[in-house]
């Protein structure tokens, strides 16, 4: 999966579609070509290369880009991008995800009754 | 569904030795996590355990899938199957997979999105359909999704935006249409979308939009338009009134209109770097009370300052290459959270008191005409600590001009027109440039600047002050440079290299080193002697 590597830093340069995900390696990186970016970091794709890039919280497992999750680490609460320990006001906890309650404030009438 | 789980994890253990032949697999309590990633299989394993919750197939050869070859998995939450070679999903390829919440389909052959493979899985929330050669996305092909909040249909072949397949994905949350080849975006073209949160559309060739394009998305935080063709202002943003970041960097467009934001008042941060921007409206920048930084570089017809009222929470703020002459009194009264100004390569003439800007911390303004400076302009600017002054016309600096600066160690006066340094409050400079002011012959005196480390003077007897005139040390002999014996310190004479890396340093030490160096130039030497022969 790697066009060009060195014995130093591993791939330096993936194939067309693969992200280059360049991990610490002590005092250098090593790259490696992936399909999908592993947990905390996601696919950033671009004219010239597509990079793995870290999520911005330390709290995220797995985001859209770096401000946006879209999976928490564990014991945490999903809400439109955002963990949380505790639901935001106006909504409640369900399994991994806080949602928008019956009687928020802000929740679109989805429900009957 | 987790109420079976748990009736199923007391009453019967999971037969052993469901892992797939090649396969690795990890136990998740009654469930199980199969990784038959990049094993070079052509179909599908067979004996799958039905309480796999977790199947990757990526990176392996599979062309087919069957219809209802997963129909027993119904604890699967998690499919990957990118980079295979699937040119076409039939329908009834993902039956069964009640509980699936991501699909992950990206970097294979499919011309078209699946519909009818995607029918039914109501709880999938995230799918992945990027860096494929989709040129179709059929209307209705994700009717089903009503849990779906993340899609990529980035990195494909997509001409226009699927405005009808859209339209059904109220729950969407964030979606990437990126890479592909749209060249414009309709009216209402996601008028449906009340949730999406992220907009991606950078890297197409988007020219025009409707007035009304962005309408219905409320709920908008980020829309990344960069590098597209577009050539005016994108006007459909102000029905975004969520808002927080927005970028169109690297178009085509000439100029940013009056109240160009004034429907967006929770913009956090603009990109719009390489554009021809060559104009902007004195109020284009008003009302964005979150607005943090505001980069404006070689806007030509730009002659005025723009009007900043209501943007308060500015830190950084850099208008260059424009035309401006004048700044406004109340600048600091506008922005007194500002932190960085960087106005240089303007037209400015008279510069007004900057009082109030008490967390400033760094003002260039070189390369504009400058010709005096007044003991209040800089008065009360508690925190600078780099004031660049270079090539501007000063001739006349009042002698308190930098009285009121106890934490400036920077300044550069380079090419002006001074014939004398005011030195009250320089005693903190670490980095003092003067060079280009040939009317500027005075001896600076070693004890009113303590702490240099750096000076550029236009003349090399002024040097002299700084180091011991007899012996002037090479670099090659630096190993015996130490002070002497009158505790001078000694000058390094050095090429633009070690030059810039000295300078580079000495920017990360703050604490002056026990044996303290002042890098001078022009440095005296054999024929500039240290004698005083003006």
């Amino acid at each position: 999966n790697c066009l060009e590597c060195s014995v130093e830093n591993g791939c330096v340069r993936c194939p067309e579609k693969l992200f280059l995900f360049l991990q610490r390696w002590g005092i250098t990186h090593r790259g490696s070509c992936l399909h999908s970016c592993p947990a905390g970091h996601f696919g950033q794709r671009g004219k010239d290369v597509n990079r793995c890039m870290k999520c911005k919280g330390p709290e995220c497992d797995r985001c859209f880009n770096k401000d946006f999750c879209t999976k928490c680490k564990r014991g945490l609460l999903l809400f439109k991008g955002r963990c949380f320990s505790s639901c935001p006001e106006g909504t409640v906890p369900h399994l991994t995800d806080c949602i928008e309650g019956n009687w928020s404030q802000w929740s679109p009438c989805q429900r009957n009754g | 569904i987790p109420l079976i789980l748990a009736a199923a994890s007391h009453n019967a253990a999971r037969p052993a030795g469901d892992c797939p032949r090649r396969c690795h697999c990890d136990e998740d309590g009654m469930l199980l996590r199969v990784d038959c990633s990049d094993l070079g299989l052509s179909a599908l394993p067979a004996n799958l355990s039905v309480f796999t919750s977790y199947l990757d197939l990526s990176m392996n050869n599979i062309t087919l899938l069957p219809p209802s070859a997963l129909m027993g998995l119904h604890f699967l939450e998690e499919l990957c199957l990118a980079g295979n070679d699937l040119t076409h999903i039939p329908k009834g390829a993902f039956a069964g997979l009640f509980n699936l919440k991501v699909l992950m389909l990206q970097n294979n052959q499919l011309r078209q999105v699946p519909s009818e493979a995607l029918q039914n899985l109501r709880n999938l929330q995230s799918l992945r359909l990027d860096a494929n050669h989709i040129s179709t996305v059929p209307q209705g092909c994700f009717d089903g999704l009503v849990s779906l909040r993340h899609l990529w249909l980035d990195d494909n072949a997509l001409t226009e935006v699927p405005v009808s397949a859209l339209g059904t994905l109220s729950s969407l949350q964030a979606m990437t249409l990126a890479l592909n080849k749209i060249t414009h975006i309709p009216d209402r073209a996601f008028a449906n979308l009340s949730s999406l949160v992220v907009l991606h559309l950078n890297n197409n060739r988007v020219r025009s939009l409707g007035k009304q394009s962005f309408d219905g998305l409320q709920s908008l935080e980020t829309l990344d338009l960069n590098y597209n063709s577009l050539e005016e202002f994108p006007m459909a943003i102000k029905s975004l009134s969520n808002l927080k970041e927005l970028g169109f960097h690297s178009n085509n467009i000439k100029s940013i209109p009056e109240h160009a934001f004034i429907g967006n008042p929770s913009l956090l941060t603009i990109y719009f770097y390489d554009n021809p921007i060559q104009y902007f409206g004195r109020s284009a920048f008003q009302h964005l009370p979150e607005l943090r930084t505001l980069s404006l570089n070689g806007a030509a017809e730009m002659t005025d300052f723009p009007d900043l009222s209501g943007t308060r929470s500015l830190e950084s703020l850099t208008i260059t290459g424009a035309r401006i002459t004048s700044l406004p009194a109340a600048l600091c009264e506008q922005l007194p959270n500002l932190q960085i100004l960087d106005l240089s390569y303007n037209l400015i003439q008279t510069l007004p008191s900057f009082r109030g800007c008490d967390k400033l911390q760094k003002i260039d303004l070189h390369h504009n005409s400058i010709h005096e400076l007044q003991a209040a302009t800089f008065q009360g600017l508690t925190s600078l600590r780099s004031l660049d002054l270079a090539w501007n016309q000063l001739g006349s600096v009042e002698p308190l001009s930098f009285s009121g600066l106890p934490v400036l160690t920077k300044l550069d006066l380079t090419s002006n027109e001074l014939t004398t340094l005011p030195v009250e409050g320089l005693h903190g400079l670490t980095h003092l440039k003067l060079s280009g002011n040939e009317g500027l012959q005075e001896l600076l005196m070693l004890e009113n600047f303590p702490k240099l480390r750096v000076m550029e003077m236009p003349y090399a007897f002024q040097c002299c002050a700084f180091v011991s005139c007899d012996k002037v040390p090479i670099p090659w002999d630096r190993e015996e440079n130490s002070s002497n014996d009158f505790g001078r310190k000694d000058v390094m004479v050095s090429n633009q290299e070690d030059h810039d890396l000295e300078d580079f340093l000495l920017d990360f030490d703050d604490e002056p080193k026990s044996h303290h160096s002042v890098q001078c130039s022009p440095a005296p030497g054999p024929f500039r002697p240290c004698l005083h022969l003006f």
